[in-house]
């Protein structure tokens, strides 16, 4: 995601300076907080980070599921944030989402058939009284996510979790939309069904052409799904970079006690936690400096007053940390002086 | 959290399904259920024979007087005896079930079609229409629910029409109030924002979305609200403000029975115990019906 | 090895309006003193079913514990009368259930929480109560002041702290930890572990760690216990199940999950899902979904095996050792 090659081509998707607020009566709850990438056509970008960082919040404002309090996002370079209700309703058919929770994220009143149905009868593509058009073309969704169709008729308190997000899967995909926020899709499933659903999304991807934004908390999940990761931490952007690189060498404090958290399932592999000291707490009333002062195990006394902001460390890799600032030019001497 | 669903199973299919057996299930639900089937029964029966008979039935046996049984005890000829115009109790009675079923039923729907659709605006904007419809709620129910019905037919006349204007207003708040809450905890889930994901307006989400999923705590409310809303207009009636005499309310007999207490008991027990029966068969369907559609308790 | 738990041929099944939910088919379980035991299993295998089982917390009358034994210490605590088992819970088995937030009574302090179970078992004055149970706040990092404050006022991480504070109050023998961290944030959930491991070096109370996260059993658990549709299907030392693995289940499970320190292009699902509890089938419960099936499979049930030390497995076609990986 070299910035270098995007602001040329046109990535399907740029986000830039994005701000979302919240207004609280302790202050503003800044949710997501000045926060910029990009995603290339029939790429997927990952978005992870713990409780709070506002990463679902993210997701959401950039589909205008939530209003954006300041920023561009660009969508096949047009700012989506000046259109009009007429013309966001047209942008639903090239936007969509997959929602977390396969429980709440259907109407329990309506069957599998009528779940996937509503947005083709709502964007006008069928009329309601085109039954049999109707069928055919939920029929033929159902077949794209591996769904029986036995199901048809079915109500989501009669399926599992994987059968349920197999049908927002189709739900989202009614529209043949370009880009799809990925909420957490496979967070609430069992092991063995997660690998089917992230196959899924896998080869959907490649077939069709889809651009992810793939939210997560997990890291192992991300890897192997990403082209590029962001790592967020209370609403700010602290690390982005392509999967590899952040893996094997994290430069981040968050990111490195993120990555140690996680533990490896298997036992002859003796893990050196980074544990951190204390919770994650809320991003109220934060301003502009780095977040993870307080928590962060190479934290200075001069954090606490650096103004925020993203160094290009080495190429294609960015991190937003005082230890790498530019007064740092070649930042892997200088880092030993802290570690 | 996490209810462990069989893979596709088809026992009882749609949630109204579901609920219905849940319902049946409730020995006292059920009972409650059939009483108010019986009493809509023979609210009907007395309606279709004054049709058919053109009133000729109820000149003769309800309204006309018969001063030589006057205050007469319960017999075989008369089951419950007789008032003090000597009328058939029995048959007054059962006349009088189509006032309190239908004004009573009739008030509680009103209040429903007029509170509820504010409620629902009220929860699903917040706000500042949230709080502008709110106070003005508030603002109803501070004035006691009796008083208000009385100042109302006070004001207005005592005609069937005016009845139910005044035990209705009341209610609009309570049904505001539950209609509120209730899209409030639906407004929350993700299958809302769903919705507008795919592009659904305002409208749309509230009337294919929420509502159906918001509909049983005011469903309970209306079942729950009718007995309290029968006792209600006995109560007018008792006090002259409601049903007049000669028409057989429950409530206006009672008027009449206070006086010939130490003698003619039977006056006042029997339409007090129809009332009483009326209003508990109301609050155990309610109560069932509540217990059906609470997905709490449902496994 | 003394075992301080044991469990034979356990059933559990709940009578409900839609039918009998078979929930254990004959469980058999060993714990030893000190040990952590990992018991992994996905929605529906029965994993707190068992946990409750232990506790005899299971609802009656839809559950019902058909047949088996649980030995606690040596003694059948399926037989004991219900008082002798309230003296028990809490104090000589103790359960960590996985939502903190609703494990904890919002109406009464953190403090005050802690101290009942000791007041309870341990028939002390409330005030000695009270300066254990501040004790074990320490042992669980929270600060002694915040004792007065109320379960909403803290995390979710330091609630799970409360809640594993109550459990070990009267040192228990045995604690049943029930997805102790499935509900924390990851680096939280570090944190949570890592306390846990050094409580458990210094009290030695020996662990059921009911987990789906094979991580967390490859770190934390000395032996493993895999249970699949109310049954083990295979169990042994944290070594045996991870590097000898013998049952199909447990190597599609190891092959479905995203591995942090491998470079995978393609996950490899176990297809289907588990069986539907209400109809128990003939043969093995696993063959539907087993690569590996044969004719036996689908006819005749497997019982469980041992395959050398504590290695057991429950299958008509063991993996043989070097074989090849989980075919299509």
């Amino acid at each position: 995601m070299g910035n270098d090659l995007t602001e040329k081509d046109g990535a399907l998707l740029e986000v830039r300076n994005l701000k979302k607020y919240f207004d609280t009566p302790r202050g503003p709850l800044q949710a997501v907080d000045d926060v910029s990438f990009s995603i290339e056509r029939g790429q997927t970008l990952g978005i992870v980070g713990e409780s709070g960082c506002g990463k679902s919040t993210l997701g959401r404002t950039i589909l205008r599921l939530h209003e954006a309090t300041s920023g561009e996002i660009l969508f096949e370079g047009e700012n989506i944030l000046g259109y009009n209700a007429k013309r966001l309703k047209k942008l639903r058919t090239e936007m969509q989402i997959i929602f977390q929770d396969p429980y709440s994220s259907l109407n329990p009143r309506m069957t599998v058939s009528q779940a996937i149905a509503a947005p083709l009868i709502l964007q006008g593509l069928y009329r309601k009284s085109d039954r049999a058009g109707i069928e055919a073309r939920v029929g033929e969704l159902m077949d794209l996510v591996g769904l029986a169709r036995r199901f048809v008729n079915s109500y989501p308190h009669e399926l599992d979790g994987g059968r349920r997000q197999r049908i927002g899967i189709a739900r989202a995909l009614s529209l043949k939309p370009k880009f799809i926020v990925c909420d957490e899709p496979v967070s609430a499933l069992d092991v063995s069904i997660q690998a089917q659903v992230l196959n899924l999304m896998q080869d959907l991807q490649a077939e069709l052409g889809l651009t992810y934004m793939f939210i997560t908390h997990d890291l192992s999940v991300v890897k192997h799904i990403s082209d590029n990761i962001v790592v967020m931490y209370l609403g700010q952007v602290v690390e982005r970079t392509r999967p590899n690189a952040l893996f094997e060498h994290p430069l981040h404090p968050y990111t490195k006690a993120l990555l140690s958290a996680i533990p490896i399932p298997d036992p002859d592999v003796k893990q050196e936690k980074l544990i951190l000291k204390g919770e994650i707490s809320s991003p109220v009333n934060m301003g502009t400096v780095c977040r993870f002062v307080g928590r962060c195990p190479n934290c200075t006394e001069a954090c606490r007053t650096w103004e925020y902001r993203e160094i290009e460390a080495e190429p294609g890799h960015f991190v937003s940390c005082r230890l790498y600032g530019a007064q740092y030019p070649d930042h892997r001497k200088t880092r030993e002086e802290f570690v | 959290m996490n209810p462990k669903t069989s893979p596709a199973t088809s026992r009882a299919r749609t949630p109204f399904e579901q609920s219905l057996k849940q319902f049946l299930k409730n020995k006292m639900a059920v009972a409650g259920l059939v009483t108010v089937l019986l009493l809509f029964g023979v609210a009907l029966a007395t309606i279709v024979v004054d049709l058919a008979t053109d009133n000729a039935f109820y000149n003769n046996h309800i309204i006309e007087q018969d001063l030589m049984h006057r205050l007469a005890k319960p017999s075989m000829k008369h089951l419950f005896g007789c008032d003090e115009f000597g009328r058939d109790l029995f048959l007054r009675i059962l006349w009088g079930t189509k006032y309190s079923l239908f004004i009573g039923i009739g008030a509680i729907i009103l209040s429903l079609l007029l509170g509820a659709p504010f409620g629902m605006i009220a929860g699903y904007y917040g706000g500042r229409i949230d709080n502008l419809i709110m106070r003005f709620m508030d603002i109803i129910l501070a004035v006691p629910f009796m008083l208000l019905a009385m100042a109302i037919v006070a004001a207005l006349g005592t005609s069937t029409p005016n009845l139910l204007i005044a035990l209705s207003v009341s209610g609009i708040a309570r049904f505001a109030r539950i209609a509120r809450a209730s899209v409030m905890t639906v407004k929350d889930n993700e299958f809302v924002e769903a919705a507008r994901a795919i592009g659904a307006g305002d409208a749309e989400i509230l009337l294919k979305y929420i509502l159906p999923n918001a509909l049983s705590p005011n469903l309970v409310q209306v079942s729950l609200g009718v007995g309290n809303s029968i006792l209600m207009v006995a109560g007018l009636s008792y006090l002259g403000l409601g049903v007049q005499p000669p028409h057989p309310e429950w409530g206006t007999i009672l008027t009449s029975a206070k006086i010939y207490m130490r003698d003619a008991w039977h006056i006042s027990v029997f339409p007090g115990a129809f009332l009483v029966v009326a209003v508990i068969a109301f609050n155990l369907f309610g109560d069932g019906l509540r217990d059906a559609l609470d997905p709490k308790l449902k496994k | 090895m003394s075992h301080i738990l044991e469990i034979k041929g356990l059933r559990v099944a709940f009578h409900t309006d839609d039918g009998t939910v078979h929930a254990l088919n004959g469980v058999d379980l060993e714990l030893g003193d000190g040990e952590t035991l990992g018991l992994v299993g996905e929605t529906g295998a029965g994993k707190t079913t068992l946990a409750k089982s232990v506790m005899r917390l299971i609802p009656s009358p839809q559950g019902v514990i058909e047949a088996g034994k649980i030995l606690f210490e040596g003694r059948d605590i399926l037989r004991i009368n219900i008082s002798e088992m309230r003296g028990i819970r809490g104090n000589r088995i103790s359960m960590i259930f996985q939502d903190p937030m609703s494990a904890l009574n919002p109406v009464i302090t953190i403090g005050d929480q802690i101290a009942e179970v000791i007041r309870v078992h341990q028939k002390v004055s409330q005030k000695e109560a009270r300066e254990r149970a501040l004790v074990m706040l320490g042992t669980v990092g929270i600060s002694a002041d915040r004792a007065g404050d109320y379960p909403h006022q803290f995390s979710g991480g330091m609630k799970q702290r409360v809640v594993i504070a109550i459990a070990l109050a009267c040192n228990p023998t045995l604690l049943i930890a029930d997805e102790p961290t499935t509900a924390l944030d990851v680096t939280i959930q570090a944190q949570v572990l890592e306390m846990m491991a050094n409580l458990k070096k210094k009290s030695g109370t020996a662990t059921i760690l009911i987990t789906h996260d094979l991580g967390i059993v490859a770190q934390m658990c000395e032996s493993v216990a895999i249970l699949y549709a109310g049954e083990i299907v295979e169990s042994g030392t944290v070594h045996d199940i991870f590097k000898k693995t013998l049952h199909p289940y447990t190597e599609g499970l190891l092959a479905a999950i995203p591995k942090i320190n491998e470079n995978v292009t393609r996950l490899q699902p176990i297809d289907g899902l588990m069986p539907d509890p209400t109809t128990l089938s003939e043969g093995c419960a696993f063959h539907e979904r087993c690569t590996y099936a044969t004719d036996v499979c689908r006819t005749k049930r497997p019982t469980l095996e041992m395959a050398g030390g504590r290695h057991k497995v429950r299958c008509f076609h063991p993996i043989a050792k070097g074989s090849a990986s989980h075919g299509k």
